[in-house]
């Protein structure tokens, strides 16, 4: 029986193993094959069958992109970006998630009901466009933190995590003399750490990310310009160099970028910060979504 | 409040006198000059020096600088130029780039929906048509009437076919005079230089020659560079299949190329890949195939020139567009004799060769449209039109005299170190004002490579010459065995023909049939290639011709015959013959 069971365990260990071995290889696969290609040669790259390890070593696709002008600048902007877009952000999902999840909230039920509509319905493009335009967001900074400062899905989640604290703790303190205030920044959230970790990074990595509101919106402003937008911008240089050589007989001879090469390169750059940001909060994200699955 | 409306008055005042001035030199010159003569009295020598200056340069009057927007989505153009820093002299007018960096039509829409379009916008034929009905855009009749002798004197006979069916021009694009093949037009059946030299460079006109030399390069040299030698790629998933499956049985019969469809001489359209030259096509892949030349992992690929770039295929069908790049890569790795010979190939030793062709006009995914948003849009006009004059064609692809270019025994020659700029540089067009949106045919109205100016002088620097400066040492060896000089000597003189099928919006009523009859092509093609043997090929060949009748080929057959002769009716009432 025991020798059985332990052939059993065994079996179930390898397979265990295997399976998530596998997974692993495939979710990292992706990402290894993107390094090598940034860092393998643009014109040998041509010839394809790149996989996890350059064939052709070289810096050149990462010069080529840090050598444009305003790259910098953009980056200070979408760092800034994230930043204030982020704490505003979290700071206005957890008082409204506070708000709608207290019992005593006479308009609790409308408001939830209407911030739900907001996921499945929306005016569409043209009517947010003309919105935008109409309330002045034109080509100004606002218009990457406003539109964007709540996001239904993070309030159902914080939303949910507040619901299932206790009553006791936020009671004994209005007993105490606490306003709504008081309670949400010095109790609620003191003790919503995984939550707020994972709204926190939800939202950094969509201003991080986010580069349409700027081609959108902020597109005749070039001081508001985003790195992910240079980004964009180099790699489309590159897609026309390519376009232009091809139909012309013009540079004939130059060595000249490859797009696959620079879209390798700049996913990797643009990754980097948030692939070193993760390992600190992924203990929380974890635990807050499965948190707030729970009482959903 | 009171200041700042005061200053406004006169601001304005200031701004309706300049205009008044501005519109007097302009609109005309020579009474400005008699007036002054007049007051001038006594001095007539000096009045004749000013008529004279007036009369040779009628836009001397000093311009009021004018700037107007205008999409892109080339986000290195700029006005900031040598060649542009002339134009704002010649015309005043500068342009001031808004940069679409994401979907262009989806930002082109918006800008329509808003209202906040730039004043200029460079867009394709359906895009014109919504700002039209948008009420977004400015007709140019009149401003052409008025203010466009240039254009008018360029586009000839073919100035109709600007106006939309409304009788209105709403937008405006480059005319084509030029009736050769441009000196960088190739033939789109390719094959490695060094299989040809192997050979002895024989002469090669039909598929099965060249099946003949590929499987005797391949005896030789199974490997290339520890890789196996592939004869004859395609690549059959993806958009490119038409190129690889279609396209090449029109050239191999001659056609010029109206996409999916050949036409007989009658007018009568025919669905091309089920015809019975595609037969003969697609038997003589299956040959190749048959015979192990045939690279087995073209049903399985989406783009050709990654596997042409290994250097490895021997022969296969791509535009020049497609391997461009890839030859560069093969010369700087220092593998010439891997570039490849650009040939036309046929089924028979007598096929007549009606490939190549021109449309009169270069509309396109690039016609200007001036919108409602551009003031004084008889400026813009002025603009093109001293585009479209000879000296502004000059200036615009030949440049600056003595900078880019230099007249040599009575011919325009680009300057060394201009070409050296343009071998090296994949910039220089950009930084020297070379390059501006398209309009069709190159920039800046381009009256098509091979054109002359009234000069009797080539209107853009794109001659055999510059072909044949660009060329290196194994290419022009390779020609010479053929007794040529460049790819395009292989090909027939063009002939002019109305536009082409793909470029009209398909007929509507037969999407399903059209749809269906594609998906039987896409499924009986790799069974066709890979047919074992000659019963096996057969079947697959009447499977493919079944089910697309039953599918409605006759019904989408019919429905393009009378698309095509519904546009040429149009075209030919249009121009007026």
């Amino acid at each position: 029986m025991f020798v059985r069971r332990s052939i059993g365990d065994v079996a179930f260990s390898i397979m265990n193993y295997t399976v998530l071995l596998v997974l692993g290889i495939a979710t990292l696969f992706p990402f290894l094959n993107l390094a090598a290609i940034s860092l393998n040669d643009a014109g040998d790259t041509l010839k394809g069958t790149i996989y996890v390890w350059p064939r052709v070593f070289t810096l050149e696709n990462y010069s080529t992109i840090f050598a444009n002008e305003g790259l910098a600048a953009a980056a200070v902007r979408s760092v800034i970006r994230t930043v204030v877009g982020t704490v505003l952000g979290v700071l206005c999902t957890a008082m409204l998630a506070y708000a709608l999840s207290r019992r005593e909230f006479f308009l609790r039920k409308p408001f939830n009901i209407i911030l739900i509509i907001t996921m499945y319905v929306n005016g569409g493009l043209i009517p947010f466009y003309l919105l935008v335009k109409n309330i002045g967001l034109m080509n100004h900074a606002a218009v990457y933190i406003l539109p964007m400062l709540i996001g239904v899905f993070n309030v159902i989640i914080m939303r949910s995590y507040f619901e299932q604290l206790p009553e006791g703790i936020v009671e004994s303190a209005r007993i105490d003399g606490a306003s709504d205030f008081q309670i949400l920044f010095r109790i609620v959230l003191q003790i919503s750490l995984p939550v707020l970790s994972t709204i926190t990074l939800y939202i950094a990595v969509m201003h991080w990310n986010s580069w349409f509101d700027n081609y959108l919106y902020a597109s005749r402003n070039e001081n508001l310009n985003l790195l992910q937008y240079e980004l964009q911008k180099i790699l489309i240089s590159s897609v026309n160099q390519v376009m232009s050589a091809n139909t012309h007989i013009d540079a004939t001879d130059a060595r000249r970028t490859n797009p696959e090469t620079i879209r390798a390169a700049m996913t990797i750059i643009v990754t980097l910060p948030i692939l070193l940001v993760y390992p600190f909060l992924q203990k929380y994200f974890v635990k807050g979504m499965t948190f707030a699955a729970m009482k959903e | 409040m009171s200041k700042t409306w005061k200053k406004g008055l006169t601001l304005m005042a200031a701004s309706v006198m300049l205009t008044g001035v501005v519109a007097g030199c302009s609109s005309n010159n020579n009474e400005g000059g008699n007036t002054q003569s007049s007051s001038n009295g006594g001095n007539a020598a000096a009045t004749n020096a000013t008529n004279e200056d007036a009369s040779k340069n009628p836009e001397k009057a000093p311009l009021e600088p004018i700037t107007y927007t205008m999409n892109t989505t080339d986000e290195k153009l700029t006005w900031d130029t040598p060649i542009q820093k002339i134009f704002t002299e010649k015309t005043g007018v500068s342009l001031k780039y808004d940069l679409i960096v994401g979907e262009e039509t989806q930002k082109q829409d918006l800008w329509l929906a808003s209202g906040d379009y730039p004043d200029v916008m460079a867009m394709g034929p359906t895009e014109v048509q919504k700002y039209k009905d948008g009420g977004a855009l400015i007709p140019l009749n009149d401003l052409i009437d008025q203010y466009g002798p240039n254009i008018k004197e360029k586009f000839g006979e073919y100035f109709n076919l600007l106006k939309d069916e409304d009788g209105k021009i709403w937008s405006i694009y480059g005319v084509n005079k030029s009736r050769e093949a441009k000196a960088d037009a190739s033939a789109n059946f390719i094959i490695q230089y060094d299989v040809l030299k192997e050979a002895g460079y024989p002469q090669i006109k039909t598929l099965d020659q060249l099946y003949d030399i590929l499987k005797a390069y391949k005896d030789k040299h199974p490997q290339i560079e520890g890789k196996d030698t592939i004869g004859f790629s395609g690549a059959m998933t993806g958009w490119q299949v038409n190129i690889e499956y279609n396209n090449p049985i029109i050239s191999a019969s001659g056609l010029p190329d109206h996409g999916n469809f050949r036409i007989d001489g009658n007018g009568q359209v025919e669905y091309n890949p089920v015809s019975e030259d595609a037969k003969k096509y697609y038997s003589f892949l299956n040959k190749l195939y048959q015979n192990g030349l045939y690279d087995k992992e073209a049903f399985s690929q989406d783009d050709l020139s990654k596997k042409l770039a290994q250097g490895r295929v021997l022969a296969a069908y791509a535009p020049k567009w497609m391997v461009g790049n890839v030859e560069t890569q093969f010369r700087l790795d220092g593998h010439p004799e891997r570039q490849y010979a650009y040939l036309p190939l046929f089924f028979s030793d007598d096929t007549a060769d009606q490939s190549n062709t021109v449309v009169p006009t270069f509309a396109g995914s690039l016609q200007w449209a001036v919108t409602t948003s551009a003031k004084n849009p008889e400026r813009f006009i002025q603009f093109i039109d001293y585009l479209f004059s000879d000296e502004g064609q000059i200036l615009s692809q030949w440049g600056i005299e003595g900078t880019h270019y230099e007249v040599k025994d009575g011919k325009r020659t680009l300057l060394p170190a201009e070409l050296e700029a343009r071998k090296n540089d994949p910039d220089h067009g950009t930084k020297e004002g070379f390059t501006s949106n398209g309009t069709g045919s190159g920039s800046w109205f381009n009256v098509g490579d091979g054109a002359k100016l009234s000069d009797g002088d080539y209107a853009t620097p794109l001659t055999k010459d510059y072909q044949l400066s660009l060329y290196d040492d194994m290419t022009k060896e390779v020609l010479a065995k053929y007794g040529k000089q460049t790819w395009a000597d292989f090909l027939p003189p063009a002939q002019v023909v109305p536009g082409y099928l793909w470029q009209v919006s398909p007929p509507e009523n037969i999407n399903l049939q059209a749809k269906k009859i594609e998906e039987a092509w896409k499924k009986y093609l790799p069974k066709l290639i890979m047919a074992k043997n000659a019963t096996d090929f057969d079947s697959s060949w009447d499977g493919m011709k079944s089910t697309m009748e039953k599918a409605g080929l006759q019904e989408v057959n019919g429905a393009y015959t009378d698309l095509w002769a519904d546009f040429n009716a149009k075209f030919k009432a249009t121009i007026g013959e």
